[in-house]
């Protein structure tokens, strides 16, 4: 059975936040609750689906929660249910661009100005190229804590046969500001390579690779492979009416 | 790349289940390892992936009215973060070593090698539990509310079993 793709929600303020009712957050000595602040993702990494099902519904690449509707619906669930810790579950939290990281930072500003910087904690999960020392101060300022880098390769050929549109010094540079910021991260990678031999491939080069022995100490590794089935492991992305299938195999 | 894929009838699966033959059979035979040697690690609860994730997680939480784990638990977390990665990276490297020098007639039928690098792994990863036990020990001593190991897999990001939302279910 095949259902028509739904209508595009573009400003998704008018959708009513989860019921999260029948979460007993308040018996859990930790409770942490998952945020979705948009939907979609500007990239076009060739093994991630999240683009081609975003863009299939049409309409913009990634929209927005506004700030302050996501802001209140973390203090909300902080004030009335005592939840601490947020895990944003946006595949790209600081995708898009100047406004997306002003859009960030506005979020944990927020935070911050209703007095609870400090108080509460939140994970993201970006690109190593969109790490910022300035930025990401602000944001942990408003609680950042981790943050989630799908780095995939540790040298260039294996970014460009991806079409990461990035080059390892990005990830360099990534950890040294997070190593620099206090902040707990980790990454994972694309272990095989669908258009590479084995005597050219990335799984050498990203085991030498400086990225990998720069961060190892401060990271869990999580090699992935693109797009295989065997896992078990495909994601469905986001919630909602026109959220629905986006396969992010692990494997 | 699933044209790509087709054009060269390497394509395998289904929309929803995709797969496809790599380029290079030897790479088929290192995948179906590489699964088998490191799923527990990478994709499971009792897997070191997930602990280490949620236990440098948690070292690196600064919320008021709870404990924090020290500098010297911070560095020895770290230590064994790092010694998992290496033995990982060890195998591995191994792995693809040994199958890049050995001929695809000789992969197809010999895989003792590679059972060897699988074992290896298994009790180093067994030592490592034990350790990333004796850390959580530690740290947990006091029988503090620390939020224990919040990691990834099997959906969750909490070694509790209560509620799953409340445990971070879905958190990626």
């Amino acid at each position: 059975m095949v259902a028509p793709l739904a209508k595009v929600v573009e400003n998704l303020d008018i959708l009513p936040r989860p019921d999260r009712r029948s979460i007993d957050y308040e018996s859990h000595p930790m409770p942490t609750a998952s945020v979705l602040g948009s939907r979609g993702c500007p990239w076009d990494c060739f093994f991630c689906g999240v683009r081609p099902f975003y863009e299939s519904l049409g309409g913009p690449l990634r929209r927005l929660r506004s700030p302050r509707e996501v802001a209140d619906e973390m203090l909300e669930l902080h004030v009335n249910r005592k939840v601490p810790i947020f895990l944003f579950q946006d595949d790209d939290f600081l995708a898009g661009g100047k406004n997306a990281k002003l859009w960030a930072i506005e979020i944990a500003d927020l935070i911050a100005a209703a007095g609870f910087a400090g108080e509460l904690a939140f994970k993201i999960s970006c690109r190593s190229d969109e790490i910022d020392e300035e930025i990401l101060r602000r944001l942990m300022a408003g609680g950042l804590t981790h943050v989630y880098m799908g780095v995939e390769s540790g040298d260039e050929e294996g970014l460009i046969n991806m079409n990461k549109r990035m080059k390892p010094e990005s990830h360099l540079r990534a950890g040294r500001i997070l190593k620099k910021l206090g902040l707990s991260f980790d990454f994972g990678f694309m272990m095989v390579d669908p258009f590479l031999h084995i005597s050219q491939h990335s799984a050498k080069h990203i085991i030498s690779g400086r990225v990998y022995r720069r961060w190892m100490d401060g990271s869990p590794v999580l090699p992935h492979a693109a797009l295989r089935r065997h896992s078990g492991e495909a994601q469905t992305g986001g919630g909602g009416p026109d959220a629905g299938y986006c396969v992010r195999a692990r494997l | 790349m699933k044209r790509r894929l087709e054009a060269e009838g390497r394509m395998l699966g289904i929309a929803f289940e995709p797969d496809y033959k790599f380029l290079d059979p030897k790479l088929d035979i290192f995948y179906e390892w590489m699964i088998a040697t490191f799923y527990e690690r990478n994709f499971t609860n009792q897997g070191l992936c997930h602990m280490f994730r949620g236990l440098n997680f948690e070292a690196s939480l600064r919320l008021p009215r709870r404990n924090r784990v020290s500098d010297a638990q911070r560095s020895s977390l770290r230590y064994l973060t790092s010694v998992c990665n290496r033995v990982a990276c060890y195998t591995l490297r191994c792995a693809v070593d040994h199958l890049e020098n050995t001929p695809l007639s000789i992969l197809e039928h010999d895989r003792r090698y590679l059972e060897g690098l699988t074992a290896h792994e298994k009790r180093e990863e067994t030592q490592r539990t034990n350790e990333v036990g004796q850390y959580y020990n530690w740290v947990h001593e006091d029988n503090s509310e620390l939020p224990g190991p919040v990691g990834d897999f099997d959906k969750s990001w909490t070694f509790y079993e209560g509620d799953r939302e409340a445990a971070g279910v879905g958190a990626a």
